[in-house]
């Protein structure tokens, strides 16, 4: 039962350091400190010197042409697409923006493009994120603003958060949560391996660890696809029966396959005193060595690839023991021929 | 068709030995203990001693077996060797020519992303591989392994793997690809082989999981894969003919 255990563990670990890895909010909010003056000049202001040629030329006689108003004017028509500011927000809000913008302050690491990215649920801009939805349905793409303190705001509401230019770390926020994921998982795997040694015939372990790790790394991997590719993890988990359910399958066929594994590596055959003890994953067969009239030899053949024993009991059953793949049936083999039950069938194939 | 005085199994008239419990079948032996071997050139770790291997007559042992593929350290530790070796050798021609290519750092970068996704494909295929073992051969592979005075020789008794080898070949033709064609002959070629005992320079035993991997100076020749019944007789035969070559682990 360790063997099953074991390998559950390490999907479940695996399969969670996917979530964490994967995990983005399923809406962001993208804040930043505007000044409506310096945008004016920016956007209607004299053509700037560096600017040559024939691009140079049309943008210089289109601001020519064209008559912003005042900057009051280039503002209020900003201020259209309006929230109203959230009497929470602390007093330094503005402030610690701008120096998002410069590399500085509380915000720098979520700084990216011009902006700052938040989860829609963090607290500083859940009041305001109801708002942002809506003014989103009323006006597309377009940004909405706000004034406080005397200082204007800007925000983007990002209804898909992976198609943002968010910084990894508002993005996927879990991330580094991930590698504790993974490192705890593969230190509990490797911990646990050593009870489900024992003695007696067995299948080589080592090559079943290779092969739980080359399942449980891409059950993983396709566990956590969706989450990535759809919009946000909500949204892979709002359509399950859409793309995820094909990645989910694969994960599902490489669950099945360690629970193969597990059973594999839960078979022992060990002789205890006068018993011999057959342990699978689900519970262990004593047979009194007394019971066995004879161990017969099995050999591969044509149209027969079982190479092992039949181990018949006094009782008429027989219970076959196929040994490819075993490790350490030697002593067994040699406990059998020093028992004197050891006899060999006719031989299937010997050409 | 002697049999077996000790299992009493039905073996060919060429054995000496019986090939499920690896019992002498004739009093005497019908094939004379060759030379005595010249003296190690390495020192054998674990071997037994030369009167020890000389002891009992030598001869010729075969069998056919089953052995694992998935699940099978050494066919898993072949494949990833070949993997490796594939992947090391790409890195270091794709390096070069990345810094070559003027770009420098960035280039470099580049081809470090190359490399991640050259891994996790190889890592694809690797599983891919597993997965052909496990489910179109059913993690097993029948086989003939002979030992005898002359060398050791093995053949291919899956017939599902000789009409894969074929049937790759055919496919190969029909789709006019070369690879597919060149991937069949290749297995083809692979389904009997012979190796003299003078090619063999090392051998490596693992009584643990009955098998010997006999090599060349530089890489595995063979690996035979034994039975429990036959094992002791095999790496004993093993000793006495490739008795020049170095032997690493085994049973004393």
């Amino acid at each position: 039962m360790i063997a099953l255990i074991q390998r559950l563990l390490l999907l479940g670990g695996l399969c969670a350091a996917a979530w964490d890895f994967t995990y983005s909010p399923p809406q962001l909010v993208a804040a930043r400190a505007i000044d409506a003056k310096a945008e004016y000049l920016k956007r209607y202001g004299p053509v700037p010197r560096y600017r040559f040629g024939a691009m140079g030329a049309a943008e210089a006689l289109i601001r020519q042409e064209t008559n912003p108003g005042s900057v009051e004017a280039y503002r209020a028509g900003l201020f259209k697409r309006t929230v109203a500011a959230d009497p929470s927000w602390p007093a330094g809000l503005v402030a610690d923006l701008v120096a998002a913008a410069k590399g500085g302050g509380p915000y720098a690491e979520r700084f990216a493009k011009s902006y700052v990215y938040f989860a829609a649920g963090e607290p500083l801009f859940a009041g305001i994120a109801p708002q942002l939805r809506e003014s989103l349905k009323k006006t597309g793409y377009l940004n909405a603003y706000c004034e406080t303190g005397g200082r204007d705001m800007e925000f983007m509401y990002h209804a898909e958060p992976h198609s943002s230019s968010a910084p990894v770390g508002v993005l996927f926020p879990q991330r580094g949560r991930a590698w504790l994921w993974v490192a705890g998982t593969l230190g509990a795997y490797l911990l646990l391996l050593p009870l489900t040694r024992g003695s007696g015939a067995h299948h080589d372990l080592a090559a079943l660890a290779a092969l739980d790790l080359l399942c449980a790394f891409p059950a993983a991997f396709f566990f956590g696809l969706p989450f990535r590719v759809c919009d946000s993890t909500q949204a892979a988990l709002d359509d399950p029966l859409g793309g995820p359910v094909w990645s989910w399958a694969v994960t599902a066929v490489l669950a099945l396959a360690l629970i193969g594994l597990a059973r594999r590596a839960a078979w022992r055959l060990e002789v205890d005193g006068q018993t011999l003890k057959l342990s699978t994953l689900f519970g262990t067969q004593q047979i009194p060595l007394s019971a066995i009239a004879r161990v017969a030899l099995h050999e591969a053949g044509e149209g027969n690839d079982f190479s092992g024993i039949d181990i018949r009991l006094a009782d008429g059953r027989v219970v076959a023991v196929d040994w490819t793949g075993l490790a350490d049936f030697l002593p067994i083999f040699d406990y059998f021929r020093r028992y004197g039950v050891l006899q060999a069938k006719p031989a299937t194939n010997l050409s | 068709m002697p049999y077996c005085p000790n299992c009493g199994g039905e073996n060919p008239e060429i054995a000496s030995f019986c090939g499920l419990c690896g019992a002498a079948l004739y009093a005497a032996p019908p094939l004379g203990p060759p030379q005595p071997p010249p003296p190690p050139a390495h020192a054998a770790v674990g071997a037994p001693s030369q009167a020890a291997t000389s002891a009992r007559p030598a001869g010729i042992l075969h069998w056919t077996t089953s052995f694992a593929l998935a699940t099978n350290r050494f066919v898993l530790y072949d494949m990833a060797k070949v993997f490796f070796w594939t992947g090391l050798i790409l890195s270091l021609i794709g390096v070069p020519i990345a810094l070559a290519n003027g770009a420098g750092r960035a280039s470099l970068e580049e081809w470090v992303n190359v490399l991640g996704m050259f891994t996790l494909i190889l890592c694809a295929m690797v599983l891919l591989f597993v997965l052909i073992m496990v489910v179109f051969f059913g993690n097993r592979f029948r086989a003939w392994f002979y030992l005898g005075p002359q060398g050791m020789a093995y053949e291919t008794r899956s017939r599902r793997a000789t009409w894969s080898n074929r049937a790759a070949i055919v496919a190969g033709i029909l789709g006019a690809s070369a690879g597919a064609v060149g991937a069949g002959l290749i297995a083809s070629s692979q389904e009997e082989m012979f190796t003299p005992w003078c090619e063999v320079k090392r051998v490596k035993v693992h009584p643990r999981f009955c098998v010997i991997s006999v090599m060349n100076g530089w890489r595995v020749l063979f690996r035979l894969y034994c039975t429990p019944a036959n094992y002791e007789e095999a790496e004993r035969l093993v000793r006495h003919y490739a008795a020049g070559a170095a032997v690493t682990g085994g049973l004393a």
